[in-house]
């Protein structure tokens, strides 16, 4: 279970600020899966951050009574000098998970061959992903945080992560951000809209996706 | 230090590893790379037959940590204001070439006229240089030498950097 209470977020970018939270107080409840749905520069990925713990906010406070992942997204969160191997021992290291299973699980399921031992910085933004993916299945998360990085590798790979996660959802939760109606679905039974700095929980996606088509075109 | 929390903004998308982490540990790293160098430097200069061996180790240590602590102060202070300012690091490298200068590593103040040491030894550095001179060499004495003043300037410079480190948490790296 993750509660933001009073929570208010704004960035400053060149134009000016931009509200991302502003005093919301949600909870997204343990047992179910959410999927986050906002226009682009709504602030989804920002909102996974402050999940994670990744960013602070402002004001408010967000408790976390569960084990929450890292950002599994685009941005990494790999030392670029450091091989696929060592990032992931680091990693397992400051969650206190088993160095040697970990990287045993993430040398088999990321598929990277020799590039495993070679310096995250020789790889393609794709073996990047799936080094994350395979990074964040190897420690055992209550949630799990996803920022639209389902859709990585072949068909072979992506039919391999959604079994993996299948798997790994009877005991934990995820957290999703994706434009893919499909992907969400797939593994989401709850919903969330974020938007002019309000977040909304739905109980279910229908709802919620409707909700959301409903703001589109009003904003459109 | 002033590049640790560019160089590892990946890192810092892991909720776990705080700007703090990042900036301590390069400290660290600087301090064991730079003790590591001197000592093999000191065993080379050894094995050639020249006396190596401070007179004082305690001395030399003391002065080695609170010139470190002094340093991750800067470091700090150097890297919030480098995440602001993107060209500070090279008004830096001017600054401390100054006080470099101004440290007595070319001319020991011993020899310098009274007037001039009164300026320069506001200069922590000066008494950082003298402090680990004086432990070496237990002939070299220096009256000016003010070990309180450099620890004092460095417990500050340390606070102000943990505070801005602080302080401005939030705003000292771009997400990626």
């Amino acid at each position: 279970m993750i509660m933001l209470d009073g929570v208010s977020k704004v960035y400053r970018t060149r134009t000016g600020r931009k509200t991302v939270l502003d005093n919301v107080s949600v909870t997204f409840e343990a047992g179910h899966n959410f999927g986050i749905f906002g226009v682009n520069g709504a602030g989804k990925s920002t909102l996974i951050r402050l999940l994670a713990g990744s960013e602070e906010a402002d004001r408010g406070v967000i408790r976390r009574y569960a084990r929450v992942s890292f950002p599994l997204g685009f941005g990494g969160t790999f030392h670029g000098a450091l091989s696929g191997s060592e990032n992931v021992a680091f990693v397992a290291r400051i969650y206190g998970a088993s160095i040697r299973q970990a990287i045993d699980y993430v040398e088999a399921f990321s598929e990277l061959g020799e590039y495993f031992t070679m310096p995250v910085n020789t790889y393609s933004a794709g073996m990047r992903a799936r080094l994350a993916f395979a990074t964040c299945l190897a420690i055992d998360f209550d949630v799990y945080l996803i920022d639209e990085v389902t859709e990585i590798g072949d068909q072979r790979f992506r039919r391999k992560c959604v079994d993996a996660f299948r798997e790994r959802m009877l005991r934990s939760d995820i957290i999703l951000v994706t434009h893919n109606v499909h992907t969400l679905r797939q593994y989401c039974d709850r919903g969330a809209i974020l938007s002019n700095g309000q977040l909304a929980l739905y109980d279910d996606v229908a709802t919620a996706l409707s909700q959301y088509h409903r703001l589109v075109q009003e904003s459109a | 230090m002033t590049y640790a929390i560019s160089s590892n903004g990946s890192l810092l998308q892991l909720p776990l590893v705080s700007t703090f982490d990042v900036l301590m540990a390069r400290g660290l790293l600087e301090f064991f790379t730079d003790t590591l160098v001197a000592v093999l430097l000191l065993a080379g200069f050894g094995a050639v037959g020249l006396g190596v061996l401070p007179h004082n180790l305690s001395g030399v240590s003391a002065s080695v940590l609170v010139v470190w602590l002094f340093g991750c102060g800067c470091g700090f202070i150097n890297a919030v204001v480098n995440a602001f300012s993107k060209s500070w690091d090279k008004i830096w490298v001017q600054l401390t070439r100054l006080l470099y200068f101004c440290s007595g590593i070319f001319y020991v103040p011993g020899m310098m006229p009274d007037w001039i040491r009164d300026i320069l030894a506001w200069n922590p550095v000066l008494h950082a240089v003298d402090w680990f001179r004086s432990s070496f060499f237990q002939e070299y004495d220096p009256h000016w030498l003010d070990r309180s003043y450099l620890t004092i300037v460095a417990v500050l410079t340390l606070l102000a950097g943990f505070g801005l480190e602080r302080g401005l948490r939030r705003r000292l790296y771009e997400p990626l």
